[in-house]
């Protein structure tokens, strides 16, 4: 049982890895398009996606705490 | 001119967000001149959200259940919905970039539609407008919603195999004005050839004959 939820614990954390890294490139790529095209998005789109970023850091740290101390 | 200032009035610019010199940019002749600039209409984008949250919950949930009902954790499960809602949250992120960048921009010379869609697909797909014929240009709205709000595509059919030989501009506002805008521009591009003399190779006049048959063969009715 130990095995199952450590391991599922692993795969959260790599998960939420996954997850923040996209997001972080998802933003550098749109801020790049935003020049080239000339395109400003709005307010709201650059907002939820430094949120979508923030999100998956903090849960990144929390998967990771709670691997390495619970 | 007088086309693009009337244009201009009825809302088709993207100008909100578009300015001149940033439509410029997509300009390949001096000589151009912008006939309208329009992206997809927000209801289909925000039906999307709506459809991309809703599932997102409900797998959220169904993954958070598995894990309090298999391996009674209540920390597993939590991590899980929080897994699934942050994807979900990601793809509706990337939709709402897609539409920001996904715009269909029309000009004297040419059509262009711009995709881009983050890590996953960027394209610019121009059709040279002097280059082709257009065959069809044909408006279809589908339901009642669509139909209220004035949403729909615009499907241009070319004679040739370009772009698929269709262009398609996709749940956009006004699709019959765009249209009518469009024909007027085909037309002025390739105007209807003129009526062509019909005169055959060779005729001899029958006068007997009720009918008159042209070509080689011996068949048909023949002067007496």
């Amino acid at each position: 049982m130990n095995m199952v939820t450590t391991s599922f614990k692993i795969v959260f954390v790599l998960a939420g890895c996954v997850v923040a890294l996209i997001s972080y490139f998802q933003i550098k790529e749109a801020n790049k398009m935003e020049g080239k095209m000339s395109v400003m998005l709005p307010v709201s789109v650059h907002f939820g996606m430094t949120m979508q970023l923030l999100l998956s850091v903090i849960y990144v740290f929390a998967s990771t705490i709670y691997l390495f101390v619970f | 001119m007088v086309l693009y200032v009337s244009m201009k009035n009825k809302n088709h610019f993207l100008n909100d967000r578009l300015t001149e010199s940033q439509i410029e940019k997509f300009k390949l002749f001096e000589d151009e001149e912008l006939i309208f600039a329009c992206r997809e209409h927000w209801l289909p984008i925000t039906l999307r959200l709506i459809k991309n949250t809703v599932l997102g919950l409900f797998l959220a949930a169904a993954c958070g259940s598995i894990f309090i009902f298999l391996l009674h954790s209540y920390a597993l499960a939590g991590g899980a919905f929080s897994l699934v809602v942050l994807i979900s949250g990601m793809l509706s992120t990337r939709d709402l970039i897609h539409w920001n960048f996904h715009m269909y921009i029309a000009t004297n010379k040419q059509i262009i539609e711009v995709h881009y869609d983050p890590l996953v697909s960027q394209a610019i797909n121009s059709v040279l407008l002097d280059q082709i014929r257009c065959t069809e240009i044909d408006v279809s709205m589908y339901g009642i919603i669509p139909e209220l709000l004035g949403i729909g595509n615009v499907e241009i059919t070319f004679d040739r195999p370009t772009h698929k030989e269709e262009f398609i501009i996709r749940d956009i506002r006004s699709p019959r004005a765009i249209a009518n805008l469009l024909s007027a521009q085909m037309h002025q591009i390739n105007p209807a050839p003129r009526a062509q003399n019909l005169r055959p190779m060779w005729s001899r006049e029958l006068k007997n004959n009720k009918y008159r048959f042209l070509g080689d063969g011996d068949y048909g009715y023949i002067n007496n």
